[in-house]
């Protein structure tokens, strides 16, 4: 008998196995970051996998011919607020704290300070690094120190491998890290979980809507998905703006009933 | 100044300062009429006495005339006992020593009585009762006068003592000392004797701290990095063990690299929280060796702990198992600071604090991260604000119907923006507080302390949503009636 344990009978199953669960990324096993967006039922594993580098595409404002023409884009900063801030509040440790890397997307404080409760502008570090390979060295650093639960940096000019640098650390750690890139380097590969792409909506009221559009998601071979998101500044909270083209979920209208 | 004690539900005068006693307020007195004897329209400080911290008191004040000798006692309640023999080689004379212990403590607005002689407990009765100092060897000739008292005996023995008609410690010396001990005791023979020096002093001396700086000389200069970090690791080692020792963490490490003939190379390390974990000191320290020119050799290498806080040792145990996951992401948090700040700089790793503002460019300030957070935090403003606030506001031109009313038309970054939407205005002043008044009611003290440029004008705010879906936070100066946009919800 224990000659039998001492080699294992058939190590090939026993491979396969290991490598197909190291495919499905079984999610009892990762932990997930519920968006908080109402998006999370569309998401392969209802939420973002923590421990994982996740994109996001900002929005391109270039000025052609102004009096300081260049490029220009903008990062989707209030949902990284609003990511920054789910993951602050399910942390179960009172000391999470959220790293800023890179002035270009520091949020304004005010979309950060909160009145009461968990400031997470209390608990922000902002780290003023500028060239690509100082930010990769900062939120290396970050990840890996496993003192913060979040670490949101610009993504700029960073390339495959440094991509699969920072998915290594953050696997190390399980801090979730979000890079904020420019629109146009939507082809760039990169070692992320997922990617995503922010765009402002028109919207008929006076609310502020963003499309978000998943370009790009490991695990997963659907179709680039689109949603509209609408905020409200008072709850500080995004709800989902049901798709007009897509009627099958609404309800029917309830039957007119008279009382005379 | 008066210090209470309660007794029984009274208030009692524990402690008076001079000018209370002055006035005729003796320790024991009760409260109510002490502050009747005080002179009409003086109002005292009346605390309750604590004697703990009296007597921490008196002990930082021992503390500080270590520098006039290594073996100083706190005497409590309100006396220090020195042995200052062989100090008088560096004063020049006793005289000397004497006036430079009354003038230090004077300058603290400490009132100083001194007696030398050559016992402790001599030395204490000449102070309390007949300042001065006497040779070694008269302690019999000068204790002789004083009363009994001096012997530091309590009230209860003087006042047996007095009964008997003994008031002075010579009419003590003529009895038999049979039959003292028969009546009164060991304790006052005992306090005879070490007044006489016939029995040795115990003390309970100040340590003076022990100095938390580590060091190795080489036998001669060297350039070899290797020894040179090997040396620095081995020093650090050194420092950590004797931090551990005294249960304290260093926030400012001073690394100092000997150098024949030529002064040392110094460098600081400033950390965000005190530490002594020998990995990240290292880890601060190698990068702070790698960019020092050791070309010229090092003799030897200095650590020094300059500043110090106190630091817990701590249970080892697993997280597993309980353990304070809080600490340790607290100790992660310090490291990861202390690392970005090494690398980038203190001007470049920060945290943003809440200022005294409402203008959006000056609602927010910069800390670096290693220094303390301010004690009192600023209001915030529930307002709505953009997520992003332009480096500076970018020039922009608007159509509006009216003045004031909703913005039809931007145009702004080299093209024309529809505007969907239109929400404000929203007006901002200039911070009152900065500006001089209008020159017709100036103040002139006022313009001393304030800036006395011309007051900028009012800005209206606006939220305009462009065609693309976009919200910026467009303003208009309403003196030169010029636009910018100033930020975004992106």
């Amino acid at each position: 008998m224990v000659g039998k344990m001492k080699s294992p009978p058939n190590p090939a199953p026993a491979g396969l196995d290991e490598l197909r669960r190291l495919c499905r990324q079984d999610p009892a096993e990762v932990s997930v970051l519920p968006t908080g967006l109402g998006i999370d039922p569309d998401l392969p594993h209802a939420g973002l996998l923590r421990g994982r580098v996740h994109e996001w595409l900002g929005l391109e404002s270039s000025d052609t011919a102004g009096p300081n023409p260049g490029r220009f884009w903008s990062p989707p900063s209030t949902l990284l607020v609003h990511l920054a801030q789910a993951a602050l509040h399910q942390a179960d440790n009172a000391q999470a704290r959220l790293v800023w890397v890179g002035r270009e997307i520091w949020p304004y404080p005010s979309v950060l300070a909160a009145p009461q409760g968990n400031d997470p502008l209390s608990c922000s570090l902002f780290v003023d690094a500028t060239s690509p390979a100082q930010r990769l060295w900062a939120v290396d650093l970050a990840l890996r120190s496993r003192a913060a639960i979040a670490v949101i940096a610009n993504g700029a000019e960073l390339d495959l491998a440094s991509t699969r640098r920072l998915q290594l650390a953050a696997e190390a750690s399980g801090a979730i890290c979000f890079l904020a890139r420019p629109p146009w380097e939507r082809s760039v590969l990169s070692a992320s979980a997922t990617r995503w792409l922010v765009q402002t909506a028109p919207s008929p009221n006076r609310a502020r809507r963003w499309t978000v559009s998943l370009l790009r998601c490991k695990g997963s071979h659907e179709a680039t998905r689109l949603w509209t998101l609408e905020r409200d500044h008072a709850t500080r909270s995004f709800a989902l703006v049901p798709n007009l083209r897509d009627r099958s979920g609404q309800a029917t209208p309830a039957p007119i009933r008279l009382v005379g | 100044m008066i210090l209470t004690h309660e007794k029984g539900g009274r208030k009692l005068v524990a402690h008076a300062c001079a000018a209370a006693a002055h006035a005729g307020v003796r320790p024991g007195t009760d409260l109510t009429h002490a502050l009747s004897m005080l002179p009409a329209g003086i109002v005292p400080h009346v605390r309750p006495d604590r004697p703990a911290r009296n007597l921490e008191a008196l002990e930082a004040l021992a503390r500080r005339l270590l520098k006039i000798s290594p073996l100083v006692a706190p005497d409590p309640p309100d006396g220090a006992l020195l042995d200052i023999t062989g100090t008088d080689l560096l004063h020049q004379s006793e005289g000397r020593v004497i006036r430079s212990i009354t003038g230090g403590l004077r300058k603290l607005g400490v009132r100083v009585r001194i007696g030398a002689a050559g016992t402790f407990a001599c030395a204490r009765a000449l102070a309390r009762f007949a300042p001065g100092s006497i040779r070694s060897g008269s302690e019999r000739e000068a204790l002789e006068p004083l009363p009994v008292a001096a012997l530091g005996v309590d009230a209860s023995a003087v006042s047996a003592f007095e009964e008997i008609g003994i008031l002075r410690v010579g009419d003590l010396l003529a009895l038999p000392r049979a039959s003292l001990v028969a009546r009164f005791g060991y304790e006052i023979l005992d306090r005879l004797d070490r007044a006489l020096g016939a029995k040795p002093e115990r003390l309970s001396p100040i340590c003076p701290p022990e100095p938390l700086t580590a060091s190795l000389l080489f036998e001669g200069p060297t350039d070899h990095p290797e020894s040179i970090h090997a040396a620095a690791k081995q020093v650090l080692e050194e420092l950590a063990g004797l931090l551990t020792r005294q249960e304290k963490g260093v926030r400012r490490l001073e690394l100092e690299l000997r150098r024949p003939d030529a002064p040392a190379e110094t460098t600081t390390l400033t950390l965000s929280r005190s530490s002594r974990s020998i990995r990240h000191l290292w880890t601060l320290l190698r990068s702070r060796l790698e960019r020092i020119d050791l070309r010229a050799g090092v003799e030897g290498v200095v650590l020094h702990a300059a500043r110090t806080a106190r630091l817990r040792h701590e249970q080892m145990n697993s997280l597993a198992l309980g353990g304070s996951a809080n600490k340790v992401s607290q100790a992660a948090w310090g490291e990861l600071v202390d690392n970005l700040t090494d690398r980038l700089g203190p001007a470049r790793v920060l945290c943003i604090d809440a200022a005294e503002s409402h203008l959006p460019e000056c609602a927010w300030k910069e800390r670096p991260a290693l220094e303390d957070p301010p004690r009192f935090r600023s209001a915030v403003t529930p307002a709505d604000r953009p997520s992003r606030l332009y480096p500076r506001p970018e020039p922009a031109e608007a159509i509006a119907l009216t003045p004031d009313g909703p913005v039809f038309d931007l145009s702004w970054r080299s093209r024309r923006w529809r505007v969907l939407a239109c929400a404000g205005p929203e007006r901002l002043g200039p911070e009152w507080w900065r500006w001089s008044r209008p020159s017709h009611v100036a103040d002139p003290r006022s313009q001393r302390t304030r800036t006395s440029r011309p007051m900028p004008p009012d800005r209206d705010y606006f939220a305009l949503q462009l065609e693309t879906g976009l919200w910026v936070w467009a303003c208009r100066q309403l003196r030169t009636r010029r636009w910018f946009v100033h930020g975004e919800w992106s």
